[in-house]
Order: C-alpha cells, then structure tokens, then sequence
C-alpha cells in the first residue's frame, strides 16, 4: 500500500514537473488521447477466460491501429477480482487505466463482499456475452428443475444443497429460483468452475451454476445441463430449455465488461468505447469468441449501466428477503 | 555459539507471540460467521493461540537450557559466520526494492547499482572479483532488462 | 494407456523434449551447486513462464525436479555439502568413500540408484495415479479437510527436529495464508486496514521468500565459509550391471518406500531418504559400515530420495494436495496456467497430466545421461563463487515477485518472508512444514466450512464417514505418539532406579 501511494505521488510529481515544462516550452494545444499506452487491468490470474478476452482485444486494437497507442495489459489477480476492480476505482481517472470484468461487481457489493459497485465507475461498455445455467450429474435423477424444486420440498429447510462461490452471481442464481418457487436450497462454497464440477460431479451437492461453455467443456466429466438463463435457447444447447420455458422467470447472461475510475472525461470514454466496438468487428476476434463459447455481442455504456441497476435491484431483493444466511 | 542460538529461539518466540497477539486483536473486528456456522474468526484465532502456546513453551526451554549446553558446533560452521555481511547484503536489498518503488531509478539502473555494491560487499574488495562483479552488474541490468520485457513478456518497474 | 502412450510420442519432438532436457540440465546442476536447491530454481522459474504453454511449461519444472534431487548427490558425496536437502543422508557415506579415494565408484552408485528409484516411481504413479484420481472424486469437504489436517500433523512430526516446532511452523503457516478475503465466504480478515493485503501474501512471494530469500541471507552471513572438495580421479563411474546384484534388494526396496512416503501428502524427499537409509541400516549385515562410506547407504539414501519426487506427485495430479513443499510450487504452476488441480485434472487435461508423468520417466533416463556423461564437469564447475551468484539469485526473486501482479508489495514481502525464514532457522524450527501449512491452510478452511455448510453444522461427518475417520486417527496417533514414548520411557528409567 505504501509503495503504491508514494508511486502514485511520484508519478503525480513527476507528470506535474512535465506538464510544467511542456506548458513553458510549447504552444499550449488540446492534449489528444490516448497519449500514452491504455494499461487494462485484468483482475484475474493469467490464462482464464477475462484474460484471453483481454488479450485479443488487445492485439486486434494493436495490429488495426484502431487507438493511437498500444495496450498493455496487466494481471492484477486476487480476492474474486476484488483487488484488481480496487485499484481501477482508485486509479487517476484519465482514461489511461481501465479494467475488464464480469457482473461479479454487482453481486460482490450486494453481498457485502466489497464496499463499491459499478456506480464507483464509468462504464466503458460490454463486449461479448455469455448465459449461464443450473447443471446436474449425469447420473443423478435430477434432470429437470421441476426434479431440483420437488428435491428440494422433500428434504426441506435447505437442506437440498447447491455448490457455490460465494458473493458471485453463481450463489444467487439458485436463490431467485428458490424465491420464486417458495422453497429453499442450501448453499455449500465449492468455489470456482472446476471445484464446483466437482462437488456436482462427486455427488457432495446436487446442483451448481455453470456456464455455457463449462456445459460444452465437461460433458465428458458428467456434467448435464437442467436450465438456461438466458432470453432463448442457446445454438450449442438446443436441447437445453430456459428458464421462461421452465416457468421461472430468472435471467442471468453473463458478461464481459469494460470500466474506467469515476470521472473519466465522456469523450474519452466514448474513444475507447469506440475503439473496442470497432475491434468485436475483426474476424480472428470473432474466432476467438467462437472458440471460447460467448456470443460477440457489444453493448455501450448506457444500456449495461441499466442493465446492471436492474441486476442490482435483482440480487438486493435476495440478499433483504431471502434468508441467504446460515441460522442454526 | 550456543548463546547466540538460544537468543533466536527467544526472540523469535517473543517476536510469535507479539504478532498473534496483534492478530487475535485484528480478529476481534472479523464480522460474525454469514453463511457457514464457523465464521472467518474461528480459525485464524486458534492459530494464534496454538502459536503462542509452542512459542511460550519454546522460549521457557530456551531460557532454561540456556546455560547448561555443552558446546557443540553446528557442521560446516568451522569459520566463523559474518553477522555483518549478512545485515548489509539485507540493507542493499531493501535500498535496492526502495529505489525502485519511490521510481528514483528504473529497473536498468537499480539493478547495476545493487548488484555492483552487494557483489563488492560479499567479496570482501577483492579486485579481481570487483571487475567480475561490475562486469555481472553492467550484463544483468541491460541484458536483464532485454531479457525479461522482451522475451518473457514480464512487467518491469 | 493410449493417453501414455499419445503423450510419450509427443514428448519425443523435438521442442517439447528439448524442454525436458534443458530443465533436467538446470536441475542437476542447480542440485550440485552448493546453496542452490530445486525449490529454488523452480520458484525462480514459475514467473519465467507465464506466457509459455502450459505443457511445455509443466514438463519443463518437473524436469528440474527430478534433476536437483539426483544433482545433489554430486556435491554430497564430492563436498559433504548436500547440494540440495534431500541428500543429506548421502553425505554420510558418499564424503567417506570419495575421501577414501572412491569418488567415481561412490558417484556410479549414486546414479545408478537415483535412476531405479525414480523409474519405479514412474511406473507406481503411471499405473496408481488414475484409478486414485477416479477414487478421488467421491472424496467430500470432509475428506479433504481431514486429509490436509493430516498432512500438516505428517509434515511436522516428521521433519528433523522437535516436533512441536515443526507444528509451530506448520500453524504458523497457515497463519499467514489467512489474511485477505478468505476463501470460504468472501469476508475480508486481518488487513490490518491495507488493501494490498485483500488478496492477501500470495503463493509465489512467500516461497520466494521462504526457499530462495532465507538461503541467501544465510549463504551471505556464512560467506567465508567454503567446504573441502574431493577431485574425482581417473575411475570409471560407470558399474557394470553384476556390481549391482548384492545391491537389488536394497534398491528396490528403498525405491518402493522412498514412493510410497513421497505419496504421502507434504513429506518431502529428505525424510523419504532418512527413512530408507535407517531400514537399509537395519537389516543390513553389516550396519557398522553405515556412515563410513557404505555402499548400501548411498543406494538407499538416493534410491529414497529420487522414488519420492515421483511419489510426491501422485496426490499433486490426482488430488491438487502437495506432495512435498517443492510440490507445492508446481500446484502453483498449475493455478497460475488456469488448471485447476483436483481429481477432475486427469478427465479435464489428461494431455497435462499425462505429460507431466511422461516427463518424470523421461527426465528420469535424461538425468542418468547427464549424470554419467557430464559428472566431471559439473564437479569442476559447482564451485561458482556465491559472490555472484548471491545478488543475481535475488534480482531474479524481485523481477519474478514483481511480474506476478506488477506490485512492490510482492516484492517486499519476499525480503519479509526471507528474513522471516532465515530466523526461524536459526531458532531450529524447520521451514517445511510452515510452506505445507501456507499452502494447504485454505484447502483446509474451505473444505472444513463447506463441510460444516454440508452438514448444516455438525462435525459428526469426521466420525462417520470411513475414510475420514482414518486420516483423523492417524493425525491423532502422529500427535500421541513421541508423548507416549516419553511418558515410557520415563517410567521405564524409573523402574530400573527403583
């Protein structure tokens, strides 16, 4: 901590001596940004999937030339991205720090996980999507969220339990559910996608909250999707119903997300929205998104700001009404 | 020899029990157990109080064996050790990280610096050494600096 | 079998090879030089590998496992200096032989043991590791939580030493991985109110810190101090295969052992060869021999110590549970290239797996080329003087500290933990069983509060469920037991004074 805020002073001392002299020696003009490498912080360890997403944005923009300067990206990893989404939210809100994330920001702060939400930033945009679904053990009899909900009655007080990571969207999912149907479901932390495979697959819970392309990665290991929720059926899972379909009306696709520190100037935001945008048009991006299992589809600033309000509101409710927490 | 041996057993005994002291007091501001029945304190607290138990036990040993011990020498400590050495090359490694952090000096120029003064420091200022060393210096910092940005892609102060 | 077999081919072209080649050739030299341990070269590597591919990368490290261990022969048996912890014990009969003008002959043995302790490794974690990863998988919270409990206890009261320091050490581990927000439900703990802290010390710093950092400060205070060294002669180390029939026994028993400790979850190599050396010694015709330069002690030492790095990482791929400390730098290898290591491993990445077993066999054959063909010049160049070495080591720790999150906290905490290291050292409590304990420590938790989540609370599970039970009773009898001997052995004097 200490070094970073003597660092920050030093960069701010020595940009002041700059400017300083740039401004005795030049013709003051409209400083054009982005004048110096856009640092995209990515709050998770090198290789998962924010990563690669990050990555190919940042060759595409690079080899395009689609901003003036080069990206660099840099793994700040910790705490459930917690410690990453930190640092942006207190960097200088010049547009030269931005970082990219899931709706793990909303969730975290209804739960209390973290003391800030996306109101503590500028939201740049979204670039590709993702839904997520309930998944069970092949060889369990739970094939339906009719069986999940029926389980759940016959073993009540929350005793039909679930794997989770806790304060991410994944441990409210099966709440709203829950909420809907007037039952309850017991969460156990298993923690990310892997470990709660695991807890599925090993039969020590009965269900989990998985993504698309965790469906498509471990059919081989056991797992099967019950429910999707997503607007539609998924190309990849034709056989796979939503949630609507089900008769619950509980919408979650996950998203990858772009955000700056509070503040940031609107046309630099509107640059580096433009930037990313334009880049969701390469073809060897689209490739990518092919092979990583997420719909390329870009959403501006506006529309994800209310669409997280709404995912908010959704996950507030739980967290006040729904007894989300371990009474004896 | 032995005396000093013992006193690391006491002060590092002394010094486990100051810091899970300060620990069981952070823990008193851990919130109370939200989803599972033992909450995040539980832990952490008996681990302190482990600790301070063992290190209690192995300082009252220390201080009671302290003057009964026959002089037996550590193998391979026929020369003497050079506490002081030590106690520097750790202060140029400190200065080194500080330099860098307070972005008095970059990567290149810290680590020619560092390896330069602790490579004198350990020689003893042997010359033959002190060229090596500032040959070593002059290769890693610029070599160094090539090597890591440019071929295994790291992020360098 | 076809997955072996796939990934033996694979190993075969040239890069991936070339990759177990050049860590097999940094491991036993790294292994020889005194000061310089596997664990070091290891942690140092991680960061170096970041963006490589994961295999090549994984290959790569276990390659350097399996050569430091056998490395450290060389300086054992020419310095009575074990270039790496795990020979110890070969510096017990390796010095005298060479001293007594056997160098080659006491080096012909080394090797020769270290390669069939590490083949039959090879060969007991091809065959065992994937029906244990399928066993695996039924494995609950409360399995797991017992299982980390126990290897802690297993460490501890293993390692040299008291062992009440080793569990001081080991709790103390734990200790300092529980800062940040924990990994059960996401609450921030022991911040101390610095937000540098929220993610709390990551893996890589404290071992960096703790393998890397606590040997230099101690190679700087000791300086001045340099060993006598036995040059080799003109003799052969090669041995021809009829000198090996008064040793199979031995071999391959200590081979077996030497595995079967590695499998247990965070005993190291050291106590596998302590271990096998004391069986040798005492069924051995001749034990008086032992510690003056016995050929049946140099078999079973490195015969032990080279079975258990294959051993070890039997519960590494099939569990995610650390075989030994050095075991728990490849965990971190595995997370940091986004394979989450469990019992899922081998259905989700059997190219990684396989690969990673593949590599041990063939590091295994690499490392007796090496050893054979180059042991003379390793001997001449393991004398690197540590004036130079001591300073580049750390600036490697700073950069590869540094890179994982671009923060000086990082850094900083290397120098920390390094001091932290070096002093608990010298108060004699060992630093193995505070890694173990670092590492495992979250395991631990999450698996005991999800099991409590699981159980709505109650901590009957550890007594009905089978397999926990065992894991608790062995750590309670692990903890028991020097306190019973005691109590006897108190009461036996007293009866013989009476």
């Amino acid at each position: 901590m200490r070094s970073d805020r003597i660092s920050r002073k030093g960069m701010i001392l020595a940009g002041a001596v700059a400017i300083g002299l740039w401004m005795g020696l030049a013709v003051p003009v409209q400083a054009a940004f982005p004048e110096k490498p856009v640092k995209v912080i990515v709050p998770v360890k090198p290789g998962g999937t924010i990563d690669t997403v990050a990555r190919i944005f940042q060759k595409t923009i690079d080899e395009n030339k689609l901003l003036p300067v080069p990206m660099a990206v840099v793994n700040k990893p910790g705490a459930a991205g917690a410690v990453g989404t930190r640092t942006v939210k207190d960097s200088e809100p010049d547009g030269h720090t931005i970082v990219i994330f899931h709706s793990g920001v909303v969730t975290a702060a209804a739960s209390g996980v973290t003391d800030f939400d996306h109101n503590h930033f500028e939201i740049i945009a979204k670039t590709g999507e993702m839904p997520m679904g309930l998944g069970t053990a092949k060889d369990s009899s739970l094939n339906t969220v009719a069986d999940l909900i029926s389980g759940a009655k016959e073993t009540p007080g929350g005793a039909f339990k679930y794997a989770t990571n806790i304060g991410l969207p994944v441990h409210f999912l099966p709440l709203m559910v829950a909420d809907q149907a007037g039952i309850k479901f017991g969460p156990v932390q298993a923690g990310g996608g892997v470990n709660r495979l695991n807890s599925v697959v090993g039969g020590h819970t009965k269900f989990g909250v998985f993504s698309v392309l965790d469906f498509l990665k471990y059919d081989a290991a056991g797992l099967q999707p019950v429910v999707l929720f997503a607007p539609e059926r998924h190309a990849k899972l034709p056989n796979v119903p939503t949630a609507k379909e089900s008769g619950y009306d509980v919408s979650w696709v996950e998203m990858r997300m772009w955000l700056a520190p509070k503040g940031t100037p609107k046309d630099r935001v509107d640059i580096l929205a433009k930037a990313l945008g334009d880049a969701m048009k390469a073809p060897e991006l689209l490739k990518t998104f092919g092979e990583l299992g997420m719909d390329a589809t870009f959403g501006d600033g506006d529309s994800v700001k209310a669409d997280l309000d709404d995912r908010l509101k959704r996950v507030k409710h739980i967290v006040d009404t729904v007894d989300v927490q371990f009474k004896k | 020899m032995e005396q000093r041996k013992n006193a690391f057993e006491i002060s590092v005994g002394i010094g486990l029990i100051v810091l899970c002291a300060a620990v069981l007091f952070e823990s008193t501001n851990i919130g109370p157990p939200l989803y599972d029945p033992l909450g995040s304190a539980a832990l952490p607290q008996m681990a302190s109080v482990i600790i301070i138990a063992f290190s209690a036990t192995m300082v009252f040993r220390a201080l009671r064996r302290g003057r009964t011990l026959d002089g037996m020498v550590e193998p391979g400590s026929s020369v003497p050790s050079k506490p002081w050495i030590g106690l520097g090359f750790v202060a140029l490694c400190i200065s080194y990280l500080g330099l860098m952090a307070t972005e008095i000096t970059g990567f290149r120029t810290a680590t020619i610096l560092f390896v330069a003064t602790s490579g004198i420091l350990l020689a003893g200022f042997r010359p033959k050494a002190i060229a090596i060393v500032t040959l070593l210096a002059l290769i890693l910092g610029i070599g160094g600096r090539y090597l890591f940005t440019q071929v295994f892609y790291l992020d360098l102060p | 079998m076809e997955h072996f077999l796939a990934a033996f081919a694979n190993l075969l072209t040239p890069v991936p090879f070339l990759h177990v080649l050049m860590g097999t050739a940094a491991g036993v030299f790294v292994g020889a030089v005194p000061g310089l341990t596997g664990g070091m070269l290891i942690a140092l590597t991680l960061p170096l590998t970041f963006y490589m591919d994961s295999t090549l990368a994984m290959i790569m490290l276990v390659g350097m496992y399996v050569g430091s261990v056998a490395g450290g022969l060389i300086s054992a048996t020419l310095l009575r200096m074990p270039g790496t912890p795990s020979s110890i014990m070969t510096t017990f009969d390796g010095y005298p032989m060479a001293r007594d003008g056997r160098p080659e002959r006491a080096l012909g043995i080394g090797i020769g043991a270290s390669f069939v302790g590490g083949i039959t490794a090879g060969v007991i974690l091809a065959l065992l590791s994937p029906p244990l990863s399928r066993w695996a998988t039924t494995f609950g919270p409360w399995e797991y939580f017992t299982m980390t409990l126990m290897a802690v206890v297993l460490i501890a009261s293993l390692s040299q030493g008291s062992m009440m320091k080793g569990l001081l050490s080991g709790v103390l581990g734990m200790l300092v991985a529980m800062p940040g927000l924990n990994p059960a439900d996401g609450q921030l703990r022991l911040t101390f109110g610095f937000h540098t802290l929220d993610a709390g010390f990551k893996l890589l710093p404290v071992l960096l810190g703790v393998f890397v950092m606590s040997q230099v400060i101690k190679e700087a205070v000791n300086i001045l101090n340099r060993p006598e060294r036995v040059t080799m002669g003109q003799a052969s180390v090669f041995l021809r295969l009829s000198e090996w029939r008064r040793h199979w026994v031995n071999l391959l028993r200590s081979s077996v052992i030497g595995t079967f400790i590695g499998i247990l979850p965070g005993v190291g190599s050291s106590i596998s060869s302590m271990v096998c050396y004391a069986t040798a010694k005492g069924t051995s015709k001749n034990p008086e021999v032992f510690g003056t330069g016995s050929e049946e002690g140099i078999v079973a030492s490195e015969a032990g110590n080279n079975a258990n790095v294959g051993g070890a990482l039997v519960p590494l791929v099939t569990m995610g549970i650390p075989g030994s400390p050095i075991d728990a730098i490849l965990l971190g290898a595995l997370i940091l290239h986004n394979l989450q290591p469990g019992p899922l491993l081998f259905i989700n990445n059997p190219d990684i797996v396989w690969a990673m077993i593949d590599s041990y066999l063939l590091a295994n054959v690499l490392m007796l080329i090496i050893m054979l063909f180059a042991v003379r010049i390793i001997a001449k160049v393991m004398y690197i003087d540590r004036v130079f070495l001591l300073p580049t080591i750390f600036v490697f720790c700073m950069v590869g500290s540094y890179s994982l999150g671009s923060s000086f906290f990082d850094a900083a905490a290397v120098i920390g933990f390094g001091i932290l290291g070096y002093c608990l050292e010298r108060a004699k409590i060992p630093l193995g069983p505070f890694v173990i304990g670092f590492v495992l420590a979250p395991i631990l938790e999450r698996e005991l509060r999800s099991g409590l989540m699981l159980s709505d609370g109650s901590y009957l599970p550890i007594v009905t469920r089978p397999l926990a039970l065992i894991f608790v009773s062995v750590s309670v009898a692990l903890l028991l037991y020097p306190v019973i001997t005691e109590k006897w052995r108190k009461r036996r004097n007293a009866a013989k004074q009476a």
